[in-house]
């Protein structure tokens, strides 16, 4: 199945400024293996940007899928649906 | 040394260009300790000295420039100026804030305030080197853009280090949104300080700066501003400050459902991931530039290297920028947008009315009230890059359409006719920045209330969106509660924009920068009051200091109100105020008449103003305020 995936701001320096991309993965892929796909192919810092030292989920990124942020570790346990799109940013600001 | 030596320098500079009188004046210790400085005293000096009703391009009216008691010390971020005045764009208080190296050069020199009367007989510009002050010639400056003013002046003084904030052909040809440039491409950008300067034949002030400047206590206000700077460089946002600065929320603009395009017709661009920080940083970046010792350096050198705008360099731009041109006028050409935003630094106009302005006359254009035979034969459709930056020029030297855009869209649909003015989308004259604040009801009332018109700068309460960030320090500093889509609730905003805005007066009256200090975390309310106290002996609480900034906002409210503006002038156009976000996450999203007006009234009787938004006699002996 395909997905979209976002990127935003410091999650682009680690996809060599990719900002969007859709990608074919398997049915019933979970956000966590998608995490772990992402990683292996953007290399560690990825997954350094999400996780704090104890592996909890880093309070200051933002997971959303299609218009809803995963807060909770079981949230990443929510399998992706052909189309949905998933981005990954710091904490949106407005107003600069 | 006494009291009076540290922060301050203790001296106003009153310059009278018709008369060519100079003088100067003591800072009085109750003008700083009810007013701090800055944008502060500047409001109080425009307030005393500015008879009602006068002619914002006339003689009559006062240009001010102000530095704060931290501008130029080494607290982080303190590079900051003020210019005030009376707006030729919305005939209500003005000021613009400036960050660069100008405002540090002249509190070396030896002042804390210029204050500027008269007009001079010819182009002149004003040369402070420390105690010497004269008003030489401009007449050979007269026409030049601002980065070539800067150029010759230095050359003509023969001094590279001296600071000039000078204005472009859009300053001397008084349109209403004409900027104060500096170092380039720092910018007093909006309410037309240029304009009020180029009614004044004042082409420039360069500065040059030896004197010393003290603190009170040296050890003290070493570890404090340690201290600060720890707070900036450990903030979580730094990188991203840092790294891709305001551009950065181009994308969560558009992801939020937030990015003005088409002149706020649609709330969503397509182009946006064109115009992102991302790719600017990718393609276009060369390397970062910070204003006076700021550890964060979120300005950027950009060069365009292939193309249609092959060899545009410039600096910047800010997010701003790049909605103003960018998405407002339907246009995803990056380049065209760096061309753009360097054109209007050199040209001398405010980024932000500018491209807005053009996207308006764009959906005139789109609704058949503009036509070719108004354009002369510009075709103004949307993302039209070459028409946008011909108009920018037309703008600034107020050639055919230009001159009527020259006014500002609101005084220019009045001159079009029609229904021109429906679809200008301002507050008070001024137009809107790019944020479409109906679905952030906060920042809509922070932008409604904002004495110099729609502004995000005076509030700025980026806390709204991204309350998780900061939700322990809004619950301990303002006892609020924030929830899940914080941004699309009205309760508690008045509390949260009245309190944004008491203490970005006092950012703005410090001299300090609000991007670190209150809008990004980094410096709060504890870090300015101990800044002040070690730079200048004055030991304050922080309740003591919101009073200040209190006292700041209801002046500048109490300008306004003896201009004539009322609550009437406090409410958003129609389209912001009534139609719903056609498209994108936050379709269906607006702020509704009834709902927006509840919140109005909930703002008045928190500031104790009267319904009409006129601050109470009891508010105003309360603050120390008491006028006639």
């Amino acid at each position: 199945m395909t997905i979209t995936v976002k990127y935003f701001a410091t999650f682009c320096l680690e996809t060599n400024f990719t900002q969007q991309e859709e990608l074919t993965i398997e049915e019933d892929t979970t956000v966590i293996e998608l995490i772990e796909l992402l990683t292996a192919r953007y290399g560690t810092g990825f997954e350094k940007r999400l996780f704090t030292a104890e592996k909890e989920l880093d309070p200051l990124c933002w997971i959303i899928v299609n218009q809803q942020r995963l807060k909770e570790k079981n949230d990443f346990q929510l399998k992706l649906n052909p189309g949905d799109t998933i981005s990954f940013s710091p904490p949106m600001l407005m107003g600069g | 040394m006494t009291k009076e030596s540290y922060g301050w320098q203790g001296r106003i500079l009153w310059v009278d260009l018709t008369t060519e009188e100079i003088s100067t004046t003591p800072l009085d210790k109750e003008l700083r300790e009810k007013f701090l400085g800055q944008s502060g005293i500047n409001a109080k000096l425009l307030y005393d000295n500015l008879e009602p009703g006068v002619d914002p391009l006339s003689p009559e009216n006062h240009l001010i420039f102000g530095v704060g008691p931290l501008t130029g010390t080494l607290a982080p971020c303190s590079g900051r100026f003020t210019v005030t005045s009376k707006s030729p764009l919305t005939n209500a208080f003005g000021d613009s804030n400036c960050g660069g190296h100008w405002g540090p050069e002249l509190k070396y020199a030896g002042y804390d305030h210029i204050v500027i009367t008269g007009k001079a007989k010819r182009p002149v510009f004003l040369w402070i080197n420390d105690d010497k002050i004269e008003l030489k010639d401009a007449s050979k400056l007269w026409g030049k853009t601002t980065n070539e003013t800067e150029d010759q002046i230095k050359e003509e003084l023969e001094d590279e280090k001296v600071q000039v904030a000078s204005i472009g052909p859009a300053g001397e040809n008084l349109v209403n949104f004409a900027a104060i440039i500096c170092n380039y491409s720092r910018a007093a950008g909006r309410t037309g300080m240029g304009a009020v300067m180029g009614s004044k034949n004042l082409k420039a002030i360069a500065v040059r700066g030896t004197n010393r400047l003290t603190v009170a206590q040296p050890q003290e206000f070493s570890a404090t501003v340690s201290d600060s700077e720890e707070s900036i460089l450990t903030d979580p946002l730094y990188e991203i400050s840092s790294t891709f600065g305001t551009p950065a929320i181009m994308r969560m603009a558009q992801s939020l459902g937030f990015l003005p395009t088409k002149n706020f017709q649609e709330s969503t661009f397509a182009g946006a991931d064109k115009l992102s920080g991302e790719r600017l940083l990718e393609k276009y970046v060369t390397r970062q530039k910070g204003c006076f010792n700021c550890p964060v350096s979120c300005n950027r050198y950009y060069e365009v290297t292939e193309g249609e705008y092959e060899g545009t360099t410039g600096e910047g731009p800010e997010y701003e920028n790049l909605g103003a041109f960018g998405s407002k006028c339907g246009n995803d050409n990056l380049p065209s947008v760096l061309k753009s935003n360097d054109l209007a630094n050199k040209l001398g106009l405010d980024t932000i009315s500018t491209g807005t302005v053009i996207g308006w006359a764009m959906e005139l254009f789109q609704r058949g009230i503009l036509t070719t035979a108004d354009t002369d034969d510009l075709d103004l459709e949307w993302g039209n890059h070459q028409a946008i930056i011909k108009l920018i020029e037309k703008i600034a030297y107020r050639e055919g359409l230009g001159d009527i855009l020259a006014y500002g869209a609101l005084q220019a649909s009045k001159k079009i006719g029609d229904s021109a003015e429906d679809y200008v989308i301002h507050i008070k004259g001024m137009e809107y920045p790019s944020v479409d604040v109906r679905g952030t009801k906060g920042m809509a009332l922070g932008f409604a209330v904002s004495p110099r018109g729609a502004d995000h700068l005076k509030a700025l309460p980026l806390y709204e969106v991204a309350p998780e960030v900061y939700q322990e320090d809004i619950k301990k500093e303002l006892g609020i509660e924030v929830g899940e889509e914080y941004w699309k609730k009205y309760e508690t905003k008045p509390e949260l924009i009245a309190w944004h805005e008491d203490w970005h007066c006092i950012v703005d009256s410090l001299g300090l920068c609000k991007l670190e200090g209150i809008a990004l975390k980094p410096l709060r309310p504890c870090h300015f009051t101990e800044l002040l106290a070690t730079a200048t002996g004055w030991e304050i609480t922080e309740e003591e200091l919101r009073t200040i900034g209190k006292r700041i906002w209801n002046l500048e409210r109490l300008f306004n109100a003896r201009e004539g503006f009322t609550r009437q002038d406090d409410l958003p156009p129609a389209r912001i105020l009534n139609e719903p976000i056609s498209t994108g996450p936050s379709k269906g999203e607006t702020l509704g008449q009834d709902k927006f007006e509840t919140m109005l009234d909930q703002y008045y009787k928190l500031r104790g103003w009267t319904a009409q938004g006129i601050p109470s006699k009891e508010t105003l002996k309360e603050l120390g305020l008491e006028v006639e």
